[in-house]
């Protein structure tokens, strides 16, 4: 049954959350290039209706400290753009309700497993490298078909759901951030990129299991992987990133039987 | 800023990134069961890799003779190392059974099937059958030591 | 060598393992044995190592524990330090180890079948 909170209805008198009239958020500064170490600054923001902590950040970037820094875009979990450590979960910053965290200050700080740009943004240069490295788009035996199809490429509803899920993926990293191989091995691919080699790999459409199995089966590639299950507890889209790995070494140990 | 096309087949081999972690994964958050599970059977593996080691050379005696073998397995006969034997025991326990479960998973045959997913997200490899799976694993375990303690300490 | 040939083959030594293991601790608490301390009788060691059937269990315990534990315990060291030259000298180091392991175990279970008090 859905909780008010998930229905989007006004919780407080079921949760027992009394609104504060305001909350205190620390954040995790630092800018690498320059040097020094990172500290944490205290913002107090009032607290509304419905704030989010990316609510809170941006009141506390316009109206306290200009110079703090992260990123942002939809405001609404599509973009991937917000993605931090939000009491040291990863979370993203706008779908992350205030009043949803127990009661005391806010801790934010960068995402783990990526290097930090400058407060709490991060460098996602590997993320995305490692999303390439998988070739993440359809391909055909024939290019040049490819290049001038002729006719659609039909596809069942039941053919779709064996992949749809993994492409509903928004790249926003907490997978790799929460993932313990992603921590110890910086060319592990990570989940997200193997579970979009899934999503491609799973895709009738697609001709390319062999190019992209040639790219995966490695111990830098769904080997890695040991079942922690932490991209999945974390992943805020439901993709379920640890479903796609196991899948996917299915399909590689059954191709090799 | 594009990216070189990868070094080599095996890995993208443009990787930038500074800083790794080798155990200060550890305290991350979420600590929820499937992660604990992973980090018990690590611990667990590398625990019986070194008692492996110990019991091979220990069983070499056997090649010394009676009374040398003797003299060897009565050396063994105290309190810490029965205690040891059983931890032992109930390691096995868990890292075997845990093992199935990481072997059915990855076989996806416990890992759940892809769907569709609506809001509020279920994770479908989140389960009730893997969960299920490492509760058994513990609690193999737990049978494994009350076993090993019946026959170890109380002499079977 | 591809990850999912040494996967597939370790997925096979796991279930080996299984039921070696199972026969090993058995024989040390209820399988022809009166108890543990019993087990540990230097006679009834001994009969297990000139047992053909039991050293033959011991033998494909041994090589599939190797193998199982070696590889594992790598992936581990591989996660821990990074770059050719250590995965070269891990890889290496790892058959070594393994080789050492199987060869010290076998040199145990034949010399034990073949020798007598």
């Amino acid at each position: 049954m859905a909780t008010a909170s998930e229905k989007g209805m006004d919780s407080s008198a079921e949760s027992g959350f009394t609104p504060p009239k305001e909350v205190v958020i620390r954040c995790s500064r630092w800018t690498p290039s320059v040097g020094g170490r990172p500290t944490v600054k205290e913002y107090t923001v009032p607290y509304s209706q419905g704030m989010t902590v990316l609510d809170a950040l941006l009141y506390a970037k316009e109206n306290i400290d200009p110079g703090l820094s992260f990123r942002y875009s939809c405001r609404m979990g599509i973009c991937g753009s917000c993605g931090m450590l939000v009491n040291g979960r990863p979370m993203l910053a706008c779908e992350t309700q205030i009043k949803e965290l127990p009661p005391g200050p806010i801790e934010t700080a960068p995402l783990t497993n990526f290097d930090p740009v400058r407060d709490l943004a991060t460098d996602f240069t590997d993320f995305f490298e490692h999303y390439r490295f998988v070739k993440p788009y359809l391909i055909r035996a024939d290019r040049d078909e490819q290049e001038k199809p002729a006719k659609q490429y039909l596809q069942t509803e039941k053919d779709r759901l064996k992949y749809l899920q993994f492409s509903y993926c928004i790249m926003c990293g907490l997978c790799d951030a929460a993932c313990p191989p992603v921590a110890m091995d910086p060319k592990y691919l990570g989940p997200q990129a193997i579970a979009a080699s899934f999503r491609w790999m799973a895709d009738s459409r697609d001709e390319g299991r062999k190019e992209r199995a040639e790219r995966i089966d490695h111990e830098h590639g769904c080997w890695q992987c040991h079942l922690a299950m932490t991209c999945s507890v974390v992943c805020p889209k439901g993709i379920d990133p640890a479903l796609g790995i196991q899948l996917l070494k299915r399909l590689l140990i059954l191709k090799r039987l | 800023m594009t990216a070189q096309a990868p070094a080599s087949a095996s890995t993208s081999g443009v990787e930038t990134r500074k800083k790794t972690r080798f155990l200060g994964w550890i305290f991350d958050k979420p600590l929820h069961l499937e992660r604990f599970g992973m980090m018990l059977h690590r611990a667990t593996g590398l625990g019986l890799l070194l008692y492996l080691i110990f019991h091979l050379v220990v069983t070499n005696a056997i090649l010394g003779g009676r009374d040398f073998f003797f003299d060897v397995m009565g050396m063994l006969s105290n309190p810490a190392a029965h205690i040891g034997e059983i931890v032992v025991v109930g390691a096995v326990g868990f890292h075997g059974i845990n093992g199935f479960r990481l072997a059915l998973i990855g076989w996806g045959i416990i890992s759940g099937r892809p769907h569709r997913p609506d809001f509020p997200y279920k994770a479908p490899s989140l389960n009730n059958v893997e969960k299920g799976a490492l509760w058994g694993a513990f609690g193999i375990a737990v049978v494994s030591v009350l076993l090993a303690s019946f026959f170890i300490l109380l002499g079977g | 060598m591809k990850g999912s040939k040494l996967m597939l083959v370790n997925h096979m030594c796991m279930l080996l393992i299984t039921i070696t293991l199972f026969l090993h601790l058995a024989t040390h608490s209820f399988l022809g044995v009166s108890g543990y301390e019993a087990s540990l009788d230097p006679d009834v060691v001994k009969g297990h190592y000139t047992d053909t059937a039991t050293a033959f269990m011991l033998g494909v315990l041994l090589v599939v524990l190797a193998f199982h534990s070696i590889f594992s315990f790598r992936t581990t060291l591989l996660e821990w330090r990074h770059g050719r030259t250590w995965t070269k000298a891990v890889n290496w180091g790892a058959i070594g180890v393994a080789a050492v392991m199987v060869a010290f175990g076998m040199w145990t279970i034949i010399a034990a079948y073949i020798t007598r008090w």
